[in-house]
């Protein structure tokens, strides 16, 4: 699973912005329409909202809507932001009368886990937690050590519904890490659709386009390089929804063996690939998939593309680059 | 009997008075707006960073706005940007906080600081505020990690503490630069602290340091028994037991075959502190090493035994893999110093130097450790059982490690204000400062045999006066103002903090004594023997009779109405605090106070102007300023009902029929009823002079004249 962690802040800074290349471009050539951006952090990484075609006025309206949103999702999902819905969930066990985004979220959540066969999996968390503590120490824990962390996860003991989200086995705890940047690009570009925006860049650490940049290409997103943290493999254009899923982002060892996305299934980090970037219909659907894939490997993770009618773009530990036939890999290695 | 005790009830219905008087001020300070509500918006942050900058959207949680740079790749965070008075209002001398924009890039270094708003009297009209820019233009690029040094002006040295950044202070600001250094300090670093993952509670500005100059030639057993080096041996046995249970439980042949032999015996001793690594090193490799060092704090670890913490894999100068050091439950990083030198020392029997391993780790000064505080050392023992994959078991071994507190100089315990070092540093003053306030008290208090001789009484007034003029208000820089009173308003009211005193020590000691003063003497004491400008003016006065200048007097119902004006200034200055509070620090000006005595003339021509223009004025109507104008003095003077005695002496025949004191009094605070109005009255002793001298005061004259005719009329009759 995908912890983004206040350290890795600099790291996903200098990427995250990942259209931004593309709209900086745009937002200098195109003179037929001007372009609004606000930039921000928020789910510890950077966030930026792009609008164009607006008046400044509306536009920055729009942008005042955007960010709003976005700091709602934060009190509502952050696991960084003190007092949010979820870290009294996951502090008490059970939360009464839960808001819809965390009912939509665990519901992505489901059908990804089945479709993968359990290899995404929201209830990581404590896991997440035992292996960090313990690499905060300068040490790594043994099996035995880990396993009554292990024996924490488990989705299907985590029961949801409008009344109440709760977690039948104490201890517990949930992340929703790797659905919240993309939730939150589709909301956003919903209220952004809903004010009228129809052209608007929305990169909530994972990205969502409407319409076209001011010069009427691409919104274009820059894939980073996994080894290398100011460089890039490239650029991919963003016709809808993209999120990316890099050991990268946060590791525990300095090879990448022991990093922040785990395999629910051993306990383990996934050993294949170091970065993946999907596009699928929804942003918050690309974001699971990115880490569900990134946990597979390329040959499962293809079923599981396939199935949720995405496609994807990696670089193997190796080095090797892999990706589904239909990803636009024209500006790519 | 001179002092005359106005009683119970004239004291309750004073206190009453003084109670109603702060509550009415209180109450007003309510309509004042809110000053503490930071005042930026997004459109204001805009123009603070133009582009290529561009700002964020603002925290969620924190009154902090990213600052972004667009770069090839995207938008990079280059800081977070605060208003000071967010975090960490100190109120300076106006009694409103400093207001400036800080800047903290990611790394912890400072990006920029600027002024949005500030009342420093100093830096308001006096030095004006360019040196308060050039002052804050030191902050770029300073790390929050180092701990940020104000130095009188010109009395830097680079080369003396290199991690310790040393900056300019401003010269007659010394407290103001202070408050403001420790507005943006701290300030900062509680946004370091919630946003950059800056360790809590351990802030490098208040680490220890170790004492340069503690140190005795010790023995190793000797530092061993003190606890400056800590020893951590582990038999074979020991170890197995620590590995029974787990699966590398029996790999250890060579440990079974010897259950009593050692697995490991580890020596730590933190180098840096001079008793401990002078001792261990010897004298000039130790030196060598403080060089090197930079500062930091250093441990050497020695191992001998079968483990060492320097296996085939250790890498130098890496952070080592099977040692490290914790302190308050968090890592402190450190790393290998590639410092191979041996002992110097003979060490316990047993200890083998050639076949032990001695390595010197450097602490990072950004891990902020904390040499006074305990520290736990642990070694990793690692295990593996298989050829293939093997399987590794770890078990870990602590050893506490903490130095005595009478090594180091320990940081100002201050609820993190670092007043204690403010104290610290004008203790010369403050001693001076609390003799001349012993003396001058105890000199009033005998004010009898003060005055029992008008030469000598004469010399020590203006001995005082000159104390007062050059000392108090020149080199301590502790003229009383109106603009303390300001502060207080401001403390009394929502806002109120009554730290900011603290922070001047001789203007807090020079205030005191005042007050209490005026619950005994009135307002004389303050406004005739501590105030520099009251001292000024009378050696222009001295300098005016040497000149034989003519006085222009005033008749008394006119001198009655001069008093008033004084009140009136003191009004206006009250409405403007209270409710254009930002006008004050200008109408302020009134007073020749910051010309004359902070900044010793060197200002503008119209404030220096002003300022001889008053003391000329003085040299024609004694105390002219004082008299008439001074709002700080109308402040004494509105006070002074809360005086208890009436401690000038009177003869029945005062005020009719003799009139020597009036006409003596210089200050015009003697009635022709002979009636004293210490409200007027600047405690010059004059007239008590007179009245205990047979030469002088009329009466007595008159009686010994009288007694002395008498008694020729007497020696007659008898003849």
């Amino acid at each position: 699973m995908k912890t983004n962690r206040r350290q890795m802040l600099q790291l996903a800074l200098a990427g995250a912005g990942l259209g931004a290349a593309g709209v900086w471009a745009a937002s200098r050539e195109g003179r037929a329409a001007l372009s609004f951006r606000r930039a921000g952090v928020a789910f510890d990484t950077g966030v930026a909202l792009t609008v164009v075609g607006l008046a400044e006025r509306e536009a920055e309206a729009a942008l005042d809507a955007g960010f709003a949103e976005i700091r709602r999702l934060e009190r509502v999902a952050g696991l960084s932001t003190p007092g949010s819905d979820i870290r009294r969930l996951n502090a008490e066990g059970r939360l009464e009368r839960p808001d819809q985004a965390l009912l939509d979220m665990l519901a992505v959540a489901e059908d990804v886990h089945s479709a993968s066969g359990g290899a995404f999996d929201v209830t990581v968390q404590p896991l997440w937690i035992f292996y960090d503590s313990w690499a905060r120490r300068g040490a790594w824990p043994s099996d035995d050590e880990a396993a009554p962390a292990r024996a924490l996860i488990g989705q299907s003991r985590v029961r949801f519904d409008a009344e109440a989200i709760a977690f039948e086995r104490p201890g517990m705890g949930i992340t929703l890490n790797s659905l919240t940047h993309g939730y939150a690009a589709d909301r956003v570009a919903k209220i952004l659709a809903e004010r009228g925006v129809k052209q608007a860049f929305v990169d909530t650490g994972e990205m969502e386009s409407l319409g076209r940049p001011a010069n009427d290409r691409d919104w274009t997103a820059a894939v980073k390089h996994p080894r290398q943290p100011d460089a890039m493999l490239g650029t991919a254009p963003v016709t809808g929804c993209m999120a990316t899923a890099g050991d990268y982002a946060y590791t525990w060892s300095e090879d990448y063996s022991r990093h922040h996305i785990l395999d629910p299934r051993t306990g383990y980090s996934p050993a294949s690939l170091a970065c993946v970037t999907v596009i699928a219909p929804k942003a918050v659907v690309a974001d699971a998939l990115s880490t569900a894939v990134s946990v597979l490997g390329p040959d499962e993770g293809a079923k599981l593309l396939k199935h949720f009618d995405a496609e994807a773009y990696g670089v193997t530990k190796a080095g090797k680059v892999w990706a589904t036939p239909g990803f636009p890999r024209q500006n790519l290695a | 009997m001179p002092w005359n005790w106005a009683g119970p009830s004239g004291l309750v219905a004073a206190l009453t008075r003084l109670m109603a008087l702060l509550a009415a001020l209180t109450c007003g300070c309510f309509f004042m707006e809110g000053a503490r509500a930071s005042s930026l918006d997004r459109e204001a942050m805009n123009v603070l960073f133009p582009k290529p900058f561009s700002v964020g959207e603002r925290d969620a949680t924190l009154p902090v706005w990213p600052i972004f740079q667009q770069s090839y790749n995207g938008d990079v965070l280059v800081a977070y940007a605060f208003e000071s008075i967010d975090f960490e209002p100190i109120p300076g001398f106006s009694g409103t906080p400093v207001n400036l924009l800080v800047a903290v890039k990611p790394s912890g270094e400072l990006l920029d600081v600027r002024v949005l708003s500030q009342h420093e009297p100093v830096f308001v009209d006096g030095l004006g505020p360019e040196p308060l820019k050039d002052f804050l233009k030191q902050y770029t690029g300073k790390s929050l990690r180092q701990s940020i040094k104000i130095m009188p002006p010109g009395t830097r040295d680079p080369r003396a503490d290199n991690v310790a950044a040393e900056i300019d202070g401003v010269a007659k600001a010394t407290a103001s630069v202070r408050i403001i250094n420790e507005t943006i300090i701290n300030s900062a670093l509680q946004v370091a602290r919630a946003r950059l993952g800056f360790s809590k509670g351990r802030d490098p500005n208040r680490a220890a340091r170790a004492k340069p100059d503690v140190f005795e030639p010790l023995t190793f057993a000797q530092m061993l028994d003190r606890g400056y080096i800590r020893h951590l041996h582990l038999t074979n046995a020991e170890l197995n037991k620590a590995f029974a249970g787990t699966v590398a439980a029996d790999v250890d042949e060579e440990g079974k075959a010897d259950p009593n032999g050692t697995f490991a015996d580890v020596y730590i001793a933190e180098v840096d502190v001079p008793i401990v690594g002078r001792n261990l090193l010897g004298e000039a490799p130790w030196r060598k090493l403080m060089n090197q060092l930079d500062g930091a704090p250093a441990m050497l670890v020695l191992s001998s035994g079968r483990w060492t913490f320097m296996p085939d894999s250790f890498v130098p100068g890496a952070t080592p893999n099977f040692i490290a050091l914790d302190q308050a439950e968090a890592p402190v990083a450190w790393r290998d110093f590639v410092w191979r030198d041996s002992l110097d020392l003979p060490v316990p029997k047993g200890l083998d130097l050639a076949r032990s391993d001695v390595a010197i780790m450097r602490i990072a000064p950004q891990a902020a450790f904390d040499p006074a505080s305990p520290s736990e050392f642990s070694i990793r023992v690692l295990r593996e059982k298989g050829q293939i994959f093997p399987e590794r078991v770890t078990r870990d071994f602590k050893l506490g490690y903490g130095l005595p507190k009478n090594l180091f100089d320990l940081p100002p315990d201050d609820s993190g204000l670092g007043l204690g070092s403010i104290w610290e540093s004008r203790s010369r003053d403050i001693a001076i400062l609390g003799i001349g306030l012993i003396v001058l008290a105890v000199a009033l208090a005998r004010q009898r045999a003060l005055t029992h001789s008008p030469r000598a009484f004469k010399w020590f007034r203006l001995a005082f006066l000159a104390f007062t003029l050059v000392f108090i208000g020149w080199m301590a820089q502790a003229q009383l103002s109106i603009v303390w009173l300001f502060g207080l308003i401001k403390a009394l009211k929502c806002e109120g903090s009554f730290v900011f005193f603290l922070w001047d020590p001789p203007t807090l000691m020079v205030t005191i004594f005042g007050l209490v003063a005026l619950f005994i003497w009135g307002r004389g004491t303050f406004c005739g023997w501590l105030c520099p400008f009251g001292a000024l003016q009378e050696f222009a006065g001295e300098v005016a009779r040497l000149l034989r200048l003519r006085q222009i007097g005033l008749p008394q119902r006119y001198e009655r109405l001069a008093r008033v004006p004084k009140f009136i200034v003191l009004a206006v200055i009250l409405v403007t605090a209270l409710f254009f509070s930002n006008q004050a620090e200008k109408v302020a000006e009134v007073e020749p106070f910051k010309t004359s005595i902070t900044l010793i003339f060197l200002r503008s021509a119209p404030f220096v102007l002003y300022a001889v223009a008053l003391l000329i004025a003085g040299m024609f109507h004694y105390k002219f300023f004082c008299r008439y104008l001074c709002p700080l003095g109308a402040t004494f003077a509105a006070l002074s009902f809360v005086r208890r005695w009436n401690w000038i002496p009177r003869r029945k025949e005062c005020g009719s029929p003799c009139q020597m004191c009036k006409v003596k009094c210089r200050y015009g605070a003697i009635e022709k009823s002979g009636e004293i109005v210490y409200s007027e009255c600047f405690q010059c002793l004059d007239c008590v002079a007179i009245l205990d001298n047979p030469q002088l005061c009329v009466p007595v004259v008159l009686e010994q004249k009288r007694a002395r005719r008498k008694q020729k009329q007497q020696l007659e009759a008898a003849q």
